[in-house]
This record gives C-alpha cells, sequence and structure tokens, in this order.
C-alpha cells in the first residue's frame, strides 16, 4: 500500500492559562500565587491512514480538534504524543491570509509565500503566471494586499497553495468568502488533483453537502477523537443524526413550525414563449443626490470601484433622468459643457441642490455598463425645440439604440412644482406629445419614442381616468413606438391613503399581492390599446417600480418597524430588505411573462444601494450576499435566453385588505418562471415563495429537457428572522450539488425540492457533467 | 553538532527565505518613507550632534565627534536589531502557523535587513570620515588595521544574532521580556562608554574607593566592539577615544574576549532556542 499520511495514536496536549504566562509569576511564585495552567488534550488518540489519492473530509463542532490535525500534519505543531507521519511535500492553506504581508504586493506575496514554502525564485517564476491566471488577479497583482477583499485574499491563497509542487494539500474552511465560481473551480480543481494526479487532500469543512460530494472518506471529530470514519455519506449521515436539531434550523431557533405547503410545477422545455428582452432588466438611475459615490466631484470620471460594484447587477437598460428628476428637472439646462446642474426638490423656494451627476455621466455611465440608455422628456416642462435640441446633444456624444419616454406625471390635479400651469386636459396632453414626439423624430430618426400612459389602477384619481389614454391611442400612429407607464402610484406605495404606517404583517401582505397589481395593470393597458387602436401587441415599457420610493420608504419596505427588533437590518433598509428583492423579482416575473412588454426600469440603482455597497456589514464579498444578490442571478441567466412555459399549482393564500388591495386578495405563494439558452444545455428557473411562513414542498416536472446527468446549482435567500441575531447578509446561501437524471426522484419521477418560506431561488439546472 | 548541521541547512536550503523576508523587511520599513533608507543613519547621526553639543558646550568637555559617531552606527544595529526581533515571532504568527520552517529564520531575518543598513552605514562612516579630513585640508590616511574590519563586522553580526536568539524566544514564553529588554538596552548604552572614555570611569571609580569598578567595565563586550572599531576605521591623526586603552587591558585580551563572549552566547543561544523550538508555535 502507497500511504501517504499514516497517524496512530495522536495526542495533542494543550496548557490552557487563564491569562498568559508573566515573568514575575514564574521567578516570584511566592509573591504572586500563580494561576494554575489547566491540560486540555485537543486530540486525544486520534489514529487513521489514507492512501495517494485520496481525499479525506473532516468534519465536526467547533473545538473538536480538526483544525488541530492539520497543524500537526503541516508540521507547524508538534504532536505531544503518538506518531504522525507524512509521505510527501505538504502544501497546506491553514486560515486566511496566513503568510501575507498586507502592506506588499500581490507579486510581492506570491514571492514571499513561495519562499516560505521553500520554492526558490526561480520555481516561483515558472509558477507564477499560473497562480494569477488561477487567481484570476490579473490587474490587482500589483496592487497592495491591504486593498484585497477578504474573497480576493482567499483566491490568492488558494492559487498558490494548489500552484506550489505538493503530494498533499491541507484544506481549512477557508472558501467560504469566496464567490460561487471560483468555489466550485477550487472543488473542481481539488477533485482533479486526487483522481487524475493521484495526491492526497485532507479538507476541513462544514459544508455537509460539498464533503459528501467530492470526498473519499470522511471522519467525524468530537472531543478531540474520531467519532465515526468511512464512506462520507455514513458519516455525514450519522453526524445529521447527531446534530438534527442545530443542524436544521442552523443560528435561528424558531418555534411555530408550520406544515409545508404542496406545490406542482411543471416545466416544459419544449414549449418555447419567447426570447426574452435584455432590456427588461433594466433600472432607474435616480436619487443620486450629490453624486454619492458614483461621482462625487463634477467634471470628473465615474468611480470605477463603484462602477465595478454595480456591473454584477446586470442591468441592461437605464433610465434618466426619472423619479423627482423627471418630474423637477429642466434638461434644456443640462445641454452644453458649461451645464447648469439639475434642479432637484419640490420646492422652488429652497436653496437648489447641483448634483454632479447628469446626462454626460449617466452616459458615460450607460457605455461602461454596456447598457442602452432610456431618456424621459417631460412634455410638462420646456419646448419641444428643446427637447430635441438635447436628444441632439445626447446623439452627438452616443450612438447605440436609444429609448425616448415622452410624459408628464399627470396626477398633479392643483400646482407643478416647476410652475407649469395645471391641470391639464387629456387632450392637451395628448398634443404636447405628439409635439414633443415629431420634434425629437426629426432630431434622431433612429430612436424609439414612448408615450407615457395611465393605470386603470393606480392610485391617484386623476391618473385612473380613461380619457388620458384614449386621448393618446387617438394620436398618428407614427407618434409613438411603444406604450409606457410607471408604477410609482402602484397602490403598494400608498399602502393607506392617509399614509399611517401599517403592521408589519399588513406590509409583508402588501409586498406579496404587489406584483399581482402590476401584472394587472399591464393586462388591461395591453387590452384598452388593442381595444382602441385595433393593433394587437403594442410594446409596452414598465418604469419606475420597485421598492426605493419616495416618503414613506420604511412603510413600503416593512423596515420601520422591524429595527427595533432588528439592529442587524437597519443598513439593509430600503430596497435592500431581501422582502424588496422578493417583490421587484415578483414583478419581474410579470413582466416576463407579459409578451407585449419590452423594455423595464426598475428603482435600485440610487443613492440607498450605494451606501449599502460602500458600508457593508457582512464584510467583504458583499455584492453577492446582498439580498439583490438573487436579482442578478436571475438577470443574468435570463437576459436574451428563451422563455420556456411553465405553470405552477399550489393552493392560494389570501392577503388582508390594504388600501386599495381588496380583502382576501388571492395570489398563489409559488411562482416560477423558467428559460432555457439557444442550445438547450441549460434550463434556469426563477421560484418565488410568497408565503410568509410556510415553506414550499416542491415537486417539480421538468419536460423537453433531458440528460443523463443534472448538475443543480441554487442561490437561495429567505427573508431574515428578524427575532435573532441573524445578520442581513445571511439572508443570502447558495449549493451546488450534480446528480443523476434519476436520482432524487420519488415513484412519480419527479425532482422535490424544499424551499424556504418568504424566499427567492434561482435554480440553474445544466447538462454538463462535471463531477 | 546539531547547531552546526541546522545553520548549514540555514545557509544553503532556507537561504533564499532568509534573504527574501530580511529584504521584504527593509521594503515594508522603507517603502512609504520619503527618506527611505536614509533613516538608518540619521537617527546615529542626530544622536551623535546631540551628544556632542552637550559635551562641548554645556560639560566643557569636547569629546571627538567621529568617535560617537563609529560607536552610534554600531549601536544602532545592536539596538535596532534586538530590539526589532524580540516580539517578532509572535509578529509573525501568520507565517509560522501556515507552513514549517526553521522558527530562527524570522529573528534572524531581521537581524538581517539591519545588518544590510549596518554595512550601508559603514560605508558612510568611511566617507565622513574622508570629508573629514577634507574639510581640516589634511590628507588622512584611513588606518592599515581596517583590513581586520570584515571580521569584526562578522564578529558583531554572531554576538547580536545570539542575543536575539535569546529574547525572541523568551518573548514568545513570557510577554513582559520585550520590556525588560528595552530597560537594559538602555542602561547598557549608558556603560557601554559611547561618549566617554575608560579613564573617565577610573577615575571616578579609584575616587570612590572601587578600583576593581574598572575591571568590570572592560568586560562589556560592547565596550570591545566599540573600540576595535574605532581603531579600524579612524585615522591615527585625529583625535580618538582609545588612545590610552591599552593602559587598562592588553588589545589582545579585549579581542579574545570579544570573540570569546560572541561565539559562546550564540552557540548557547542557538542551542536553546532549537531546544524549545516545538513548544513555540503552540504558545504563540
Amino acid at each position: 500500500m502507497d500511504y501517504s499520511i499514516r497517524v496512530r495514536d495522536l495526542r495533542k496536549k494543550y496548557r490552557v492559562y487563564f491569562e498568559k504566562p508573566a515573568l514575575i509569576k514564574n521567578i516570584l511564585p511566592f509573591l504572586v500565587s500563580q494561576g494554575k495552567a489547566q491540560e486540555f488534550w485537543a486530540l486525544d488518540g486520534i489514529s487513521f491512514s489514507m492512501e495517494k489519492g485520496e481525499c479525506i473530509g473532516i468534519i465536526g463542532p467547533n473545538g473538536s480538534g480538526k483544525s488541530t490535525i492539520l497543524t500537526i500534519l503541516a508540521g507547524v505543531s508538534s504532536a505531544t504524543e503518538g506518531e504522525v507521519f507524512t509521505n510527501g511535500k505538504v502544501s497546506s492553506l491553514l486560515s486566511l491570509g496566513a503568510g501575507f504581508n498586507f502592506e506588499l504586493t500581490g507579486q510581492e506575496n506570491v514571492y514571499l509565500n513561495g519562499a516560505i514554502l521553500g520554492l526558490s525564485k526561480a520555481q516561483i517564476d515558472r509558477i507564477y503566471d499560473d497562480i494569477v491566471k488561477f487567481a484570476d488577479l490579473g490587474k490587482f497583482m500589483n496592487a497592495k494586499l491591504a486593498t484585497y477583499s477578504a474573497g480576493m485574499n482567499m483566491r490568492l491563497g488558494f492559487a498558490i497553495a494548489v500552484m506550489v509542487p505538493f503530494d498533499i494539500l491541507l484544506m481549512d474552511e477557508v472558501m467560504a468568502v469566496g464567490d460561487l465560481s471560483f468555489q466550485t473551480k477550487c472543488f473542481r480543481t481539488m477533485r482533479k488533483f486526487c483522481e487524475d494526479e493521484g495526491k492526497t487532500i485532507v479538507f476541513v469543512s462544514h459544508d455537509l453537502l460539498k464533503v459528501e460530494e467530492i470526498c473519499s472518506s470522511a471522519i467525524w471529530f468530537e472531543h478531540g477523537r474520531a467519532e465515526a470514519m468511512g464512506l462520507p455519506g455514513d458519516v455525514v449521515a450519522a453526524y445529521k443524526e447527531r446534530y438534527r436539531e442545530k443542524l436544521a434550523l442552523g443560528p435561528v431557533v424558531r418555534k411555530e413550525a408550520y406544515t409545508p405547503v404542496p406545490a406542482l410545477v411543471t416545466v416544459d422545455a419544449g414549449r418555447e414563449l419567447r426570447r426574452i428582452p435584455e432590456t427588461i432588466f433594466g433600472s432607474n438611475v435616480d436619487m443620486f443626490g450629490d453624486g454619492f459615490w458614483l461621482c462625487d466631484r463634477p467634471g470628473k470620471r465615474l468611480n470605477a470601484s463603484a462602477l465595478a460594484a454595480i456591473e454584477p447587477f446586470g442591468f441592461r437598460l437605464l433610465r434618466y433622468p426619472g423619479m423627482q428628476h423627471a418630474d423637477y428637472f429642466h434638461w434644456r439646462e443640462a445641454v452644453g459643457e458649461s451645464r447648469t446642474p439639475q434642479v432637484f426638490g419640490t420646492d422652488l423656494k429652497k436653496p437648489k441642490l447641483y448634483p454632479h451627476f447628469g446626462p454626460a455621466e449617466f452616459l458615460q455611465m450607460c457605455g461602461a455598463l454596456g447598457a442602452a440608455p432610456m431618456l424621459t422628456l417631460n412634455a410638462g416642462t420646456g419646448t419641444p425645440e428643446e427637447a430635441a435640441g438635447w436628444v441632439s446633444w445626447v446623439r452627438e456624444r452616443y450612438r447605440g439604440p436609444l429609448y425616448l419616454e415622452i410624459g408628464h406625471e399627470l396626477y398633479y390635479d392643483k400646482f407643478h412644482p416647476l410652475g407649469v400651469d395645471f391641470p391639464w386636459t387629456p387632450e392637451r396632453y395628448a398634443r404636447a406629445c405628439g409635439e414633443f414626439s415629431r420634434a425629437v423624430r426629426g432630431a434622431d430618426p433612429s430612436a424609439r419614442i414612448g408615450v407615457q400612459c395611465c393605470l386603470e389602477n393606480g392610485a391617484f384619481t386623476r391618473y385612473r381616468d380613461p380619457r388620458w389614454n384614449e386621448a393618446i391611442f387617438a394620436l398618428p400612429p407614427e407618434t409613438f413606438d411603444f406604450l409606457s407607464i410607471h408604477h410609482a402610484s402602484l397602490p403598494i406605495l400608498n399602502i393607506t391613503l392617509d399614509y399611517h404606517i401599517p403592521t408589519e404583517d399588513d406590509t409583508w401582505a402588501a409586498l406579496i399581492a404587489a406584483p399581482q397589481f402590476v401584472e394587472r395593470s399591464l393586462e388591461a393597458l395591453a387590452a384598452q390599446a388593442g381595444r382602441i387602436t385595433g393593433k394587437k401587441d403594442i410594446p409596452i415599457a414598465l418604469s419606475e417600480y420597485g421598492c426605493n420610493f419616495t416618503n414613506v420608504p420604511n412603510v413600503v419596505h416593512g423596515t420601520h418597524q422591524m429595527h427595533d427588533r432588528c439592529p442587524d437590518s437597519v443598513e439593509w433598509g430600503r430596497n435592500h430588505t431581501f422582502a424588496a428583492a422578493l417583490y421587484e423579482a415578483g414583478v419581474l416575473h410579470a413582466c416576463l411573462r407579459r409578451p407585449e412588454l419590452f423594455l423595464s426600469a426598475r428603482m435600485t440603482l440610487s443613492h440607498p444601494l450605494f451606501s449599502s455597497l460602500v458600508s457593508p456589514q457582512d464584510g467583504e464579498g458583499m455584492p453577492l450576499r446582498h439580498p439583490q444578490s438573487l436579482m442578478h442571478d436571475l438577470c443574468n441567466r435570463f437576459a436574451g435566453a428563451t422563455l420556456v412555459h411553465t405553470h405552477a399549482a399550489a393552493a392560494e393564500c389570501a392577503t388582508p385588505a390594504l388600501g386599495f388591495v381588496p380583502a382576501n386578495e388571492h395570489v398563489l405563494p409559488c411562482d416560477v418562471v423558467g428559460v432555457k439558452d439557444a442550445e438547450g444545455k441549460k434550463l434556469a428557473l426563477s421560484v418565488i415563495n410568497r408565503s410568509i411562513h410556510a415553506p414550499l414542498d416542491m415537486r417539480l416536472d421538468i419536460r423537453g429537457f433531458d440528460a443523463r446527468h443534472y448538475t443543480m446549482r441554487v442561490v437561495q435567500a429567505e427573508t431574515p428572522d428578524c427575532s435573532s441575531t441573524l445578520p442581513g447578509p445571511h439572508q443570502v446561501t447558495s449549493w451546488e450539488r450534480s446528480f443523476r437524471a434519476r436520482e432524487n426522484r420519488g415513484g412519480d419521477g419527479m425532482l422535490r425540492l424544499g424551499l424556504p418560506k418568504h424566499s427567492l431561488s434561482v435554480i440553474a439546472f445544466s447538462r454538463e457533467d462535471w463531477i | 553538532m546539531k547547531v552546526f548541521a541546522r545553520l548549514k541547512l540555514l545557509c544553503t536550503t532556507h537561504r533564499e527565505l532568509l534573504f527574501h523576508l530580511a529584504l521584504k523587511n527593509l521594503k515594508v520599513q522603507y517603502k512609504y518613507a520619503f527618506l527611505g533608507f536614509l533613516w538608518a543613519f540619521f537617527v546615529p547621526l542626530w544622536m551623535a550632534l546631540v551628544f556632542w553639543f552637550l559635551f562641548a558646550f554645556l560639560f566643557q568637555r569636547p569629546i571627538p565627534p567621529l568617535s560617537i559617531v563609529t560607536a552610534l552606527f554600531v549601536w544602532q544595529f545592536v539596538n535596532m536589531s534586538i530590539a526589532g526581533s524580540t516580539t517578532s515571532l509572535i509578529d509573525n504568527a501568520g507565517i509560522l502557523k501556515k507552513v514549517y520552517f526553521p522558527r530562527e529564520i524570522i529573528p534572524l531575518s531581521i537581524v538581517l535587513s539591519n545588518f544590510i543598513n549596518f554595512i550601508l552605514s559603514l560605508v558612510v562612516l568611511v566617507v565622513l570620515v574622508l570629508l573629514y579630513g577634507f574639510a581640516k585640508g589634511i590628507w588622512m590616511p584611513l588606518p592599515p588595521q581596517i583590513v581586520f574590519l570584515p571580521a569584526i563586522v562578522l564578529l558583531t553580526l554572531v554576538m547580536v544574532a545570539g542575543f536575539v536568539l535569546i529574547t525572541s524566544a523568551l518573548q514568545v514564553f513570557y510577554r513582559d521580556v520585550k520590556y525588560v529588554v528595552e530597560i537594559l538596552l538602555l542602561v547598557w548604552f549608558y556603560f557601554s562608554g559611547v561618549f566617554y572614555e575608560v579613564d573617565l570611569v577610573a577615575d571616578g571609580a579609584v575616587k570612590k574607593g572601587f578600583p576593581w569598578l574598572v575591571d568590570l567595565f572592560m568586560l562589556n563586550p560592547m565596550y570591545d566592539l566599540f573600540c576595535m572599531y574605532r581603531l579600524a576605521i579612524l585615522p591615527s591623526s585625529i583625535p580618538n577615544m582609545v588612545v590610552d586603552i591599552t593602559l587598562y587591558y592588553p588589545l589582545w585580551l579585549m579581542v579574545l574576549q570579544a570573540v570569546l563572549f560572541s561565539l559562546v552566547l550564540f552557540f548557547c543561544a542557538y542551542h536553546l532556542f532549537m531546544k524549545r523550538e516545538s513548544e513555540l508555535v503552540d504558545l504563540i
């Protein structure tokens, strides 16, 4: 037998002092009563051996001796009793940042680390490029390590550990800080080392799924002894059995148990509905105040790190100016090099705010993110000529596809902040839109023009008047290419007419019902347009929806009451609570399902988002653990893919009456949309469990997507339980596993998946067989 | 014998790591300082200026400035090395817990980085000596005994390494060692004749009726080193503080004493370090 590690009766004693031993106590023991050192056996008779090519997983609770054995195997610490024999060169990744000097650059640290691991400079030269490539840190190699995030640090550490020549690799749980794709890469690499190159890996982890999947054997440590040893499946099962309660519920102990709601989800990958326009995954660029973080100084370039933080959000459309900027914005003043910045604020007597983020910066941002711009032209301010002037100014600086949205917030019935006479009539509104449209078409014939319509089920009385839309539809057909609606006045935002603060349950309920209202107003608009114009499939754009809105953010986002009990979530307020992400996802689902919808801009990209990106609570790796990260996954997987037919069946749940939401509005707890890629190799589902209390017991029936192996990756988040100390960022978890098509299925041949209460899951199936 | 084997290992397998760490120390030390490496001899030069001023003006007892500078450069090396490496094992817990390599490399790398500074400051010193003569308008050749300088420098290195191996290991076991070392270094500095001559000690000792104090003073190996450096570098034509030393002590005895002290210290320290090495990491 070719042993690579042999450990026999290993014991390790630590002396635990109540304080560090001080000189004076040892020299003058009679003066100071000496705190007796307590002996502690961290390892108490461990024996095992490993052959070459084995990967052994060590699991166990904290303090059970897992890390101690790694330090002894690494030769860093010595055994008190027993024998340890390692055959070959040992490489280790015992703790994050160990051996790194934060004042030196990444490159210098690679050489330093290599030297510590006993490599000569020439040897490091040979593997240097591989390390950089594996860590994927290219341009950061010349930056000081102090500027690295925990994830980058880990990537560099891992890359060095696996690229130096070794026979035995020791890994402590450090991968948790890496992002999912890097974790996958790590595991894939580890597997390759064992199976193809006959190297030995000792892997300490709390990730039981990974241990089961990757390791060839496992040891369960308990109080310095091996409690169980053998096949990973058996050891993990025994471990789970012992810790069933703690593992099942994690750090959150919730007493009430709700019976899971059974749901049957059918996905028919053979029935393709439409190709999803990438522009559906858009955002408003709004409420930046003084250019917060993105552009803090006038005339300067955009902050690159801010752009890098936004990039993973996957926005394919950026709408500007929006919301207050659209209503109170003299865009004509923003034209030209010496532009006067925007007027911001409702009261013209108050001093003006001069944000540094203007049209030029906006175009720069579109270019950097590769998103298409959508400009709003407020027909309530300025003249058509000025609008045309602005569009040509934009065209001089931007060549790609351009969307224009002409319109005006029509719910003002007494005055308008910019002093334009009010109220308007539907005729006057339609006339203004027509004039604007003609003028901007003259300036740029290639732009696609939309006209803002009203909502039948909107919150404002004036807005509900069908004559507005009738006047718009009566315009000559060449006036508009699409219709646009705002959901700023969605009932959800005015949970009660008098803006009283609803209870937490009311807020949840309203957020649950909201996407259904969006879907309904889209449907109503499409029907009305079809009825009057006689044209089917007039494209529709949806903008200004989302949780980040105006003066009732805390109410809307349900964070107001939660703050008292859940201080951790304060920073995660506004549109960064999970409830907000879930609501936005719900509306996106509705958008994907409506065939006439091709543009949408949610209210995500704004000051509060940036404040949470700038001051992350969870340290590094933030965007991934952000509740909005689920949205990234949804956007990035769904953009440009083909929507397939899905159907969900479950018992409906009722919501209470809230403002405009009628009592007992019935919603399905389970909301599913699915897409597949052009080659049919990947299938992704976005599943929302709307139920606040009950988990979902989902049976998944996938048709038209056949493969012997699936790799399933789930990014999942659920609403935090604020009575615990669990901080916001930990809402997001992700896991990945692969299985055979026949596996995991009951007698009915369906895949069973449990989804947590009030959660959003993005499940990606891949036919690629990597494990 | 074990010590020799270990030394051989240090000079072959781990030589690269030792130098790498030493260079890293220098880089980290000077990377963000505006004057960078110049600080290594600015500090002793300023100290020399202060002493020279104090003695020339306040005590009316002028002392030869180059003699002070010589001693202060040597002291700078000794002081920085010992003070800097005492806590080094604890400071580098991250590296030590990551992978095994001879643990003495950590403190010795700090000695080595200071040693590089020291060599450069010796060059500066020689330039200063030549400039001194140039300013006086006379040609002062360097003394022929300068050929012994490398040996003296090596002796200093061995002695400092010995001290450092003891203090750095002790610091892990007893965290107050750092403060004791600070105090002892201060005391040592003032009792090593940086800015006074041995006859001053003799005067005082004889006057007070303790003539054996002179012998005790002469036992100080640091004083021996200072004398050796002064004799080896400073030209005989300028005032030097060691002219009368042989009245008290034969030169060969002084050298022998320093050499014996350094070697015994080094090997004992290394032996003890290796003996306790396995316990170090558990206590960090």
